[in-house]
This record gives C-alpha cells, structure tokens and sequence, in this order.
C-alpha cells in the first residue's frame, strides 16, 4: 500500500507528461536569447540604480556639510569639537554666577545663578534639554531648520529664532516665558498641540491638566 | 654557374607556388562530411565537446522526457517544468567538459537538474514567507491534477529543500539510495538520515490531509 501512492502519483504525472509537447530544444535555443534580454534589462537597471546611488550620496553629503552636527561647550566662547558627544550633560550654574553656555550655530544659552539644565541630545537643528530648576535665557541664531527643544515640568518650549527667556520653579510648578525677540511655541497641558508666542510677550502658566 | 643556380631557385619557387595554389583550390572544393552522432552516451559526449552540429538535438531527444519526468516528481505541478530542465541543460551544456566519467551522463544531468530544482524550491519557500496567507500559489499549472497529488505535494511543500529532494526521488521516482546520495552530492549515510527525518515529517503532516492521510509513501 505505502509504494503504490508513489507508483500512482508517478503514473499519473508521466500520462500529463507524455501529453505535453514542448520542445525543450526550442527553448534551450530561446533561452539563451531571452537570457542575453534579461541581462541587457538587468545592465539597464543596474545603471539607473547606480546613479540614483550617486545622487543620493551627493545629496546625503550636501546636507551633512551644509547643516553639521551642532555642539556645545560651557564658558567658552569656542565650542569643543567632543562636544556633540556629551549626551546627558548636567549643568548646574553656582548660586552666585551665572553660566554660559555656546553652540557651534552660534546660539548662546545664559544660566542664572542655580539653575539646573540637563543637555539631553544634539542633532543638525539644534539641541534638546531639560530644564529642571531655575532661569535660562536663550539667544538662538537663526537659520532654515533651527530648533531647539527644552522640557520645562508638564511643558515643551520650541525655540527657532531670537532672544527668549525660560523659567521654571518647581515648588509651585510655574512656568514663565519671556520672549524679548523671535519667537516661541510652547506646548502641553492646556496648550495642547501648541501655542506661539511672538515677541514682546510674557507668559506665566501652571498645568491645569491632571 | 651562377645562371644555373639562379633557374634553379627559379624553378623551386613555381613548384612552390604551384603546390599552394593546389591545396587552396582543393580546400575550396572539399565538403565536411557530418557523421551520425554515436547510440552511446559516450559517443554524444564526444560529439558535444567536439561541437557536433546534432549533438544538442540528440541530447535533448534522449534525456529531456527523463529530466523532466524527474523534475516533475520533485516539483509537482509547476507550469516552468520545461523551462527548469532547459534551464538545467543549457547549464549542462556550458559545462560538459567538467564531466569526467561520459558513462554517468544520466546521473549528471540530474545533478544539473537539482541545482535548478533547488533554486526553484528556495524561490517557493521566499514566495512562502512573504505570503503566509495566499493559498493560492503562482507556479501551478492548469492541469486537472488528483487530489491526492495535490496533497502529497502541499504537505513537501512543508518539508526542508534536500528533505523533499531525497523524498521524492527515493519513494516517487524510486531511484536508489546511493545514486539519490550521488544526486544530492552527500555521504551515503547522511541522505540514509535526510530521507529518514523527511518521511516522519510528511507523515505526521499528511495526517491533515483527508486524500492522503490513510495512505503513507514512506514507513
């Protein structure tokens, strides 16, 4: 019983098989044709993918040497080249003098005396913080696809031009953004997705969501 | 003296001459007489690598029914079954000269066979993964097959590549150990144990399959 399945299905396919009638000669013949067709196709292909390679790299290194990395170093007025790499960077300005800090787009941050700000990342646009206590107040150069992003408790700041200043007590949960020129937009709780502030305004909030 | 030198060289020079002229004009009027191309498998060898005017006809006359029979066997209904044996035969014709022993050309060619069948079963089991829900498969053709074949073949579907190799050319084309060994270019015992390990797994597959599920092709 176990062979004969076998034997039927072998039976089976040499009837079909035996009723086929192509030649494998003809195609043998045509398939070196159709190969040399293919291979001219593929050649063809292989072309165009290569020079949208070649664009794509060009473009890719444009945008690295028109926007690079933007870094930071703290009371100096040239940014260290290591600076991109200092992820998480605490600051924290003495409580009698405030602090500088520099970025190599040429955005300036001023810390007032005891504010702690936590550096969180860098990136082409600009940097991302953390503003955990205290004043901070941001001079941002601006160009095409500046934007700095700073965490204030419940609260985001966006920053893509001009002279604002950041404050956050964390005692009675208040933020207070004065932007002196440019603009901001600050985002979260009652903001929502975002409100924009232009300059000469004052705004002091507490979260009214919970 | 020297005048008789000189119409000696002369004289050599026309014989020359002569002869040249001789042989050009019996090359143009001579004729390539073609002889048939030998019964044997080792006269066709001879023949193809001597690039014999009717040795790829003959070839294909004597082994592509069998290659295709043996294709079938391992891939079931697939409507390329000609295009995968002339695919293996045109492979087979670039590399006749690396055939050492013309007295195995059978067995070679199914070698040749495989590597293509090979390729095929890996592109089915991509086309597999890509569509874990499509039941309806690309490669079959129209043919009015039973169901019990349409069975066996979705239950190899699930078997490894050299699994299903070993399986169907051991239990459906009943070709011997040693040469499906020879075939799938492993030790003896290794495709003893390939087979082994392919016959429990189509028959604990087969058990879903209510044409097949009463019947076993291998113990």
């Amino acid at each position: 019983m176990r062979a004969s399945l076998g034997g039927e299905i072998a039976h089976e396919q040499d009837l079909v098989l035996g009723a086929r009638g192509v030649s494998e000669l003809d195609l043998l013949k045509d398939n070196g044709q159709s190969r040399k067709r293919a291979l001219a196709r593929y050649r063809k292909i292989a072309i165009a993918l290569g020079c949208l390679c070649v664009v794509a790299a060009t473009i890719v290194v444009t945008i690295a040497l028109r926007f690079p990395m933007v870094r930071c170093s703290v009371d100096a007025e040239v940014p260290s080249a290591r600076g991109a790499q200092d992820i998480s960077r605490w600051m924290v300005a003495s409580a009698h003098e405030p602090k500088k800090a520099a970025f190599s787009d040429g955005t300036m941050a001023t810390l007032a005396p005891g504010t702690r700000l936590r550096l969180v990342g860098f990136s082409r646009r600009g940097a991302a913080m953390t503003l955990e206590s205290g004043s901070i107040e941001m001079q941002v150069v601006g160009t095409r696809i500046t934007e700095y992003q700073m965490s204030v408790g419940p609260f985001s700041v966006t920053m893509t031009r001009g002279q604002v200043r950041v404050a956050w007590d964390p005692m009675t949960e208040t933020l207070e953004l004065n932007v002196n020129e440019g603009m901001a937009v600050i985002s979260g709780c009652q903001f929502d997705v975002g409100r924009s502030l232009g300059a000469g305004k004052l705004l002091e909030a507490r979260c009214q969501v919970r | 003296m020297t005048r008789i030198s000189a119409l000696l060289t002369l004289c050599r020079s026309k014989m020359r001459e002569s002869r040249g002229h001789n042989a050009a004009t019996a090359a143009m009027n001579a004729k390539v007489l073609v002889f048939p191309v030998p019964e044997s498998d080792v006269g066709l060898i001879t023949a193809l690598r001597a690039g014999h005017a009717d040795a790829v006809r003959l070839l294909c006359e004597r082994h592509s029914l069998y290659l295709k029979r043996v294709a079938a066997r391992v891939l079931g209904p697939d409507a390329a079954l000609s295009h995968v044996v002339a695919e293996a035969l045109r492979h087979a014709l670039h590399s006749v000269d690396q055939l050492a022993e013309p007295r195995a050309l059978r067995t070679w060619l199914v070698c040749r066979l495989m590597a293509v069948v090979r390729r095929r079963l890996r592109a089915r089991q991509r086309w597999y993964w890509a569509h874990p829900l499509n039941t309806t498969v690309p490669w079959r053709d129209g043919l009015p097959w039973s169901d019990q074949l349409v069975a066996t073949y979705r239950v190899l579907d699930r078997l490894s590549v050299d699994q299903r190799i070993a399986f169907c050319l051991m239990t459906i084309q009943s070709m011997g150990l040693a040469e499906t060994a020879m075939v799938l270019g492993v030790p003896l015992g290794q495709a003893r144990s390939t087979f082994h390990k392919a016959c429990k797994r189509f028959n604990r597959y087969s058990r879903n399959e209510i044409s097949i599920q009463s019947r076993r092709l291998c113990g």
